[in-house]
């Protein structure tokens, strides 16, 4: 991965792409409804999962009759020797292949090559990581990594002639006319295929370069090997998915070619006169994810790239550097079931939990928790579970084991601590690869759970609402002035807060580290400490403890009905500080507006977690503020809970691009509603000496009260 | 969408991927186009594939006259001495300016594909609003005892270096819709 991050060439690139893949895919799905459009994706496939084997016997019963032969591989060791089988047959030499991931994943290529067969891949992108012996870096652009210049390099070599580098298209045209003789000379065309239409025994296939194409026409024999989840019952069924699929994968309407072939059509360099077509099923682990109703929903992907798209951490560092074979949120969860444990193993831990993948997925896919349920597996799989998980579940199970833990680390950390900016310099081991990129806040010498009683909570006869605090660690243990600014502003409008102190974690890291136990443990505190009195609301300032109680809450106790209503009636009094502050309390304008001018980082929890996009900014402008939009708004920061101790070079890469963004805007002050996020953009912002400050929501709008008071005083206004 | 809406939408779909859009009156003018276009880049030969004999014989003429060598067969043999390919079209798909083409005639496909110029000639009663429109006929089509089907849309592209948009990759380069306003094709 540090090659990867390192190729001066593929960060740019990657993210040139993912910036107008957002664009474009925008402008793909304008006017339509995405939401229905997923909802027709899940009804087509999760029906045809329901009955691959009916669905498979009647398309071999159809495309037989077509004069096709069709196999079922059940293996990818199978499939390896039938197509090799079907390939060689007749003292065949050469094969010509369209990209088929389904290839890739049984490494069909090494396979026909050690049988004495010529490959030669006829994708653009693919034939030049071919030729260099490199594997591809992106599953649409394979060849992102490379320079015109590379690519140039490269053809002067095969051609013997030197080629311009900056003349794009007459690269392309050698190797036009190079993969051209290829496809005339071949015997045999190998390719995937996007949808297997069981009512006709039809093959249909999405492609953009036309090689698609010529793989199928020009040799006399072809061979398909095809996932047994692209089996669908109808042409109407493939439609619809052909609906979104090129939408989803590269921005365009429609590819520039779509195939459809039932059986063996007329082909004159066949001694029969008819193609020789051999269609290979192949099973390899895919019948028993459709029979795991945990994983099932991940046979509804329809390959489109989408979630590789939109990853951060892909963006980052792409290609087989993020992944195994398969890339993107899905290969994560594949690779467990179609390469085993052992491939799965690091891939599994390579994801921000960003949801972005979630968020764009054509076939509503839970990315996220499928990753996470693969964690667990692997994790149940090992003797032992690693040290450092073990250890967090025991610190955080018992509250006052945890908080006893955490004042011991305040005491502790004081020589490191650089009192002026609050931040820890010199650490040791794990944190020493997080801390080349970013300072780290110390842990604060008095938590806001104990500051509370001193701050003064104005619990006054009259409130109008009761309200209670969820501070989140973050802001007990490092951030106590976000609560300090809350209570500041709460304290103007009659409102009493109390912060029941009974409260501690909330578990997502613990969830994030599959010890679910523990996860449920934290919940079960959490929900005691909040019954009694009757809270109208639940405030938060973390949107990461807000999501993941929203969330997970409701689905940690199937078990215990009782907890379960329990937590239904805690996560309905939950709100987040922006929403409170805009829509519970409709905050008047801060008048007079200070003008400055604010940028906002969308923490993922918030806009995609809690989907919660129009509060943050509306309160900005309320607050008296110029909101200036960024690039990439809603693309994660890079912390990703323990994600950013795991792999801090990507977290650091993902951080670079978004303070990027951000000192594009000319914003003195940066502005995010996650104290996670808070953590990492302000670490990076101190470490390479930005000129704009990151606050808390909670904090812009405490200052900008203050300052209007005080410029209301100074106008004569109070 | 009216008849005429459906017909600019899918003019301008077909332009939104690269396609060049003609209108013309009736086949007799396309063909004409077609041949001019042939003579005007200096071509001496076009290949036609899954004409009918009526077709062939006014293209005959046309090509006759002008000594351009009609290839109407076989194209896999001449492959390379010709780079235009003028071809019927069965359907135009207004919301994605897609053209549809029952491709079961071998030298159809190899024109199709072989081709660096691809002409199409569509009647405009043949374009439909959405895809989905299509589905009987494509239904009948695929359940016949073989068939290959084409939706083409635009000329062929990649992105593969350094992601510039390059038009021609293996497939024509250039892929010109003549449409005509008359029936009979």
């Amino acid at each position: 991965m540090k090659k990867a991050l390192e190729n001066p060439h593929l960060g740019p690139a990657l993210r040139t792409f993912s910036e107008s893949y957002r664009d474009a895919r925008s402008r793909a799905f304008q006017n339509r409804d995405f939401q229905e459009l997923v909802r027709r994706v899940i009804r087509i496939k999760e029906d045809a999962l329901l009955r691959l084997p009916e669905l498979y016997r009647s398309f071999k019963d159809r495309a037989e009759r077509s004069g096709a032969r069709v196999h079922w591989a059940s293996t990818a060791e199978e499939a390896r020797r039938i197509v090799g089988e079907r390939a060689c047959a007749e003292g065949a030499r050469t094969v010509v292949k369209s990209k088929s991931m389904t290839a890739e994943e049984i490494f069909l290529n090494d396979h026909l090559e050690a049988l004495g067969m010529n490959v030669l891949e006829t994708d653009l992108g693919e034939r030049i990581v071919q030729l260099r012996g490199e594997g591809p870096s992106h599953m649409v652009m394979p060849a992102i990594h490379l320079t015109r210049k590379q690519v140039a390099e490269l053809f002067s070599g095969t051609t013997g002639s030197r080629m311009d580098p900056d003349d794009i298209q007459a690269l392309v045209n050698t190797a036009r006319k190079e993969l051209r003789r290829a496809f005339l000379e071949a015997e045999v065309g190998i390719t995937g295929a996007n949808f297997a239409v069981a009512d006709t025994g039809t093959l249909g296939l999405v492609t953009n370069e036309g090689n698609g194409r010529l793989v199928t026409t020009l040799p006399p024999r072809h061979i398909a090997l095809v996932g047994i989840e692209k089996l669908l019952p109808d042409i109407s069924s493939a439609l619809e998915i052909l609906n979104v699929l090129p939408k989803n994968a590269t921005g365009q309407a429609i590819s520039s070619y779509v195939t459809w072939i039932t059986g063996a059509v007329p082909a004159s360099a066949s001694p029969s006169g008819r193609k020789e077509l051999d269609i290979v099923f192949l099973d390899n682990g895919r019948t028993s994810l459709a029979a795991d109703p945990r994983f099932r929903e991940a046979l509804r992907c329809i390959r489109c790239g989408g979630c590789a798209n939109v990853c951060p951490a892909y963006t980052a560092v792409g290609g087989h550097n993020y992944g195994y074979v398969y890339v993107g949120a899905i290969g994560l969860i594949l690779t467990f079931f179609y390469h085993g444990r052992e491939n799965a193993r690091f891939p599994a831990w390579n994801c921000l939990n960003c949801q972005a993948c979630k968020a764009v997925c054509p076939a509503g896919i839970d990315l996220p928790r499928l990753i996470r349920e693969v964690r667990t597996r692997v994790s149940a799989m090992d003797a032992h579970p690693p040290l450092k998980h073990a250890l967090l579940s025991w610190a955080m199970k018992d509250r006052n084991r945890f908080h006893a833990l955490l004042r011991q680390a305040a005491r502790i950390q004081k020589p490191w601590v650089n009192r002026r900016q609050g931040t820890l310099r010199h650490l040791p081991f794990v944190l020493s690869g997080y801390q080349e990129t970013r300072t780290i806040p110390a842990l604060s010498r008095r938590p806001l759970r104990e500051r509370w009683e001193d701050l003064g909570t104005g619990s006054s006869k009259s409130s109008r609402l009761r309200a209670a605090l969820f501070s989140g660690c973050l802001a007990d243990f490092v951030f106590p002035e976000q609560g300090e600014a809350l209570l500041e502003i709460l304290r103007h409008r009659n409102i009493s807060l109390v912060f029941p102190r009974q409260q501690t974690c909330c578990g997502l890291p613990a969830l994030m580290l599959s010890q679910m136990d523990t996860a449920r443990q934290t919940a079960r505190q959490n929900l005691a400490a909040f019954e009694e009195p009757d809270f109208d609301v639940i405030l938060t300032l973390c949107a990461s403890c807000a999501s993941h109680m929203k969330d997970a809450y409701l689905r940690l106790f199937p078990e215990e009905p009782d907890t379960a209503v329990r937590a239904s009636r805690f996560t309905a009094k939950l709100v987040d500080f922006s929403t409170f502050l805009t829509d519970t309390l409709a905050m008047e304008p801060v008048l007079p507006p200070s003008a400055v001018p604010v940028a906002y980082h969308a923490p993922c929890h918030l806009c995609r977690g809690l989907r919660i996009t129009r509060a943050p900014r509306e309160l900005i402008r309320l607050a008296g503020y110029t909101y200036i939009p960024s690039r990439d708004e809603e693309v994660c920061c890079g912390l990703g809970g323990s994600y950013a101790l795991e792999f801090p070079d990507v977290s650091a890469r993902v951080l670079r691009r978004k303070i990027e963004s951000l000192r594009e805007t000319g914003a003195s002050m940066v502005v995010t509603d996650c104290p996670g996020c808070v953590l990492q953009l302000r670490g990076g912002a101190l470490k390479t000496g930005e000129s704009f400050e990151v606050k808390h929501m909670v904090e812009a709008v405490a200052l900008a009260l203050r300052h209007a008071g005080t410029r209301a005083i100074i106008n004569g206004n109070a | 969408m009216t008849r005429p809406e459906i017909i600019t939408r899918f003019m301008s779909g077909a332009r939104d991927a690269a396609a060049q859009v003609r209108p013309c009156r009736n086949r007799s003018e396309a063909f004409s186009r077609a041949v001019d276009l042939v003579c005007e880049r200096g071509e001496t030969r076009l290949a036609a594939p899954a004409w009918d004999a009526g077709a062939l014989s006014e293209l005959n003429t046309l090509c006759g006259a002008r000594n351009i060598i009609l290839e109407t067969r076989n194209l896999r043999s001449t492959v390379d001495r010709w780079i235009t390919c003028l071809t019927p079209a069965d359907w135009g798909v207004a919301e994605t300016g897609a053209l549809v083409l029952d491709s079961s005639d071998e030298d159809l496909r190899l024109g199709t594909m072989l081709s660096l110029c691809h002409i199409a000639i569509l009647p405009e009663s043949r374009v439909v609003s959405h895809m989905d429109d299509l589905r009987e006929d494509l239904e009948r089509i695929l359940a016949r005892e073989s068939a290959y089907l084409a939706f083409i849309t635009g000329p062929s592209r990649t992105a593969d270096i350094e992601r510039v948009l390059t038009i021609g990759v293996h497939g024509p380069a250039e892929l010109l819709i003549l449409t005509i306003r008359e029936d009979m094709l």
